[in-house]
């Protein structure tokens, strides 16, 4: 597929599923310790972002580029499109 | 083109041990990466930068660069974190969480009656979906993440609805792919179907001139054909497909298919074979065998590259075995099928027998789950030849109608086959896969 550069597109939202689906970062339950005068913070402490257990997951299986290559799923009969994807990483295969 | 409304390119589905994204402007699906997968869950959660920084400390900043590029090209992800919709799914045993494809028939009323036709259409059935059934049906497909619904038949045309249900799949984001004669499309209906146009326009077609194609689809079918090929070139500008089912009849006129579909300016020809289904079952004679297929294929290609014209045909011999990410036939894996009445089925030219529950009554995803038909077919065990095959991981005994229709039963193999006995068993010495011309005694069920 030719990969079209979508620059001027609007960002949408992440959708549903996207924050609902997965843990939310939970505030850390440390406590801050005081370092008396001199050093109030004016916005408040904000806990390291944290990913969600699913995004953690992902992250132990990546590998790198080499190791995995990007292709069309093959979907069996009736899918051809009028026009063959100018890129197509694997070959499609749809011929049951 | 315009993918409308914005938001709806992509879907990205999670399973346990895979990540499959669907862009609409490819209209297909894309397994990700591992790392890719993590970009677009993560940006959403601590930051693209940071996503890229985690990433990159763990497979390479060059790489983790590289997958970020990859998907901001795509649209898939920006500084909020993934553009489109996510899906968090359970894996299913030997079959993707929910099918990647939906055929439906959308009528059995057909102006045509081919003799090779999987569905014995004709008449209208009463008691067809409604429209209403139909976008009930898509929203179904939409909450399981199955982005390709193919809207077959009968003709499709033949239903009114039609720029309805392709319109309607649209606005909720699932490409339509349609198949027809061509026979009755004139420029209104054209018209309304160019407001939301389908990913595929496929016009079928079994040979090259009237007394071929006519033997097979009726009196005055081919004309019928060409003159709706005239209307598409005249109002429709997103182009169309030609397909043809190869039969022993025609088999050995592909090339002269492959001028035709450049005459009429076909985007792509597609060639496949006829299967042991529906009508098929009644005339025999036009059932495909491998080698008919193969030559086909071998005598379409020399013309196809002459005249420029992208072919679609899967070789068998190339293919070797049925390979669908190591799921062998894709019913039940990877495509089901929901004929006009609403039967779910795992595959449309499997026999009544696999039908597992209607829509009108039952949950789409209960049925993908735990439909009779598709735990069926995903409960096989391999034959004796299957079990003793290489091929067996990625084939698992190939076509499921074939395979019945050799009397092979669900275990395979399938008449195509390509047996090879793996390195550690004692090779059978006489692979049963040539195909019987017995009376089927249709599925083990
Ligand atoms: S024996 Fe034939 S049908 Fe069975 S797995 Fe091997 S190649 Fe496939
Ligand atoms: S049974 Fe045959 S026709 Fe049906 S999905 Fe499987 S391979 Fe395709």
């Amino acid at each position: 597929m030719t990969v079209r550069r979508t620059g001027s597109r609007t960002p949408v939202s992440t959708g549903c599923g996207a924050s609902s689906t997965r843990g939310t970062s939970k505030p850390s339950p440390r406590k801050p310790v005081s370092t008396g005068c001199g050093t109030p913070s004016t916005g408040g402490w904000t806990p390291k972002p944290k990913v969600s257990t699913r995004s953690k997951e992902l992250l132990e299986k990546a590998k790198g580029k080499d190791k995995t290559e990007k292709r069309t799923v093959s979907t069996g009969c009736g899918t051809s499109k009028p026009s063959t994807p100018s890129k197509p990483s694997k070959p499609t295969r749809t011929g049951c | 083109m315009t993918i409308s409304p914005p938001g709806l390119r992509h879907t990205l589905r999670l399973e346990a041990d895979r990540a499959l994204l669907y862009d609409r402007v490819a209209h297909q699906y894309f397994p990700l990466s591992a790392g890719e997968a993590f970009l677009c869950t993560a940006a959403a959660e601590v930051g693209l930068d940071e996503a890229t920084r985690m990433l990159a400390e763990k497979i390479g900043e060059e790489d983790a660069a590289e997958f970020r590029a990859q998907l901001e090209d795509e649209g898939a992800i920006d500084q909020n974190g993934f553009t489109g919709r996510l899906l968090e799914q359970r894996d299913i045993k030997g079959a993707y969480a929910a099918p990647l494809v939906c055929h439906l028939g959308v009528t059995l009323a057909c102006n045509f009656a081919c003799n090779h036709c999987y569905s014995s259409s004709g008449q209208r059935a009463k008691d067809e979906l409604t429209l209403d059934d139909i976008k009930r049906l898509v929203d179904q497909l939409v909450d399981i993440g199955c982005m390709k619904l193919v809207l077959g038949g009968g003709e499709p045309f033949l239903r009114k609805e039609l720029p309805d249900i392709v319109a309607y799949a649209d606005s909720r984001g699932v490409d339509c792919f349609v198949h027809t004669n061509a026979s009755l499309v004139r420029a209104e209906v054209l018209e309304r179907l160019a407001k939301t146009p389908p990913a595929s326009l496929a016009v079928s077609l079994d040979g090259p001139d009237a007394h071929t194609n006519d033997r097979v689809r009726g009196p005055r079918a081919f004309d019928k054909t060409m003159k709706g090929l005239e209307v598409l070139r005249a109002h429709w500008p997103h182009g169309f497909n030609l397909s043809v089912t190869i039969t022993p009849e025609n088999a050995d006129l592909t090339p002269r298919l492959v001028a035709l579909a450049k005459e009429q300016g076909a985007k792509v020809l597609l060639l496949r074979p006829a299967y042991p289904a529906g009508e098929a079952m009644k005339d025999t004679s036009l059932i495909c065998d491998r080698e008919t297929f193969a030559r086909a294929i071998d005598l379409a290609r020399p013309e196809a590259e002459r005249l420029g014209v992208t072919l679609d045909a899967p070789h068998p011999h190339e293919q070797g075995v049925p390979d669908f990410d190591g799921f062998g036939c894709v019913a039940a894996r990877v495509v089901l099928g929901v004929d006009p009445r609403g039967n779910v089925t795992p595959c449309l030219n499997l026999p009544g027998g696999f039908d597992s529950g209607n829509i009108k009554e039952k949950k789409l995803s209960d049925l993908w789950k735990k439909g009779r038909g598709f735990v069926l077919l995903r409960a096989q065990e391999p034959g004796p030849q299957c079990g003793t095959c290489k091929h067996y991981e990625t084939c698992r005994g190939g076509c499921r109608v074939r395979s019945l229709y050799a009397e092979n039963g669900l275990g395979g193999p399938d008449s195509w086959c390509h047996y090879e006995p793996r390195e550690d068993v004692v090779p059978l010495k006489t692979p049963k896969h040539s195909p019987k011309r017995t009376k089927r005694t249709g599925a083990s069920t």
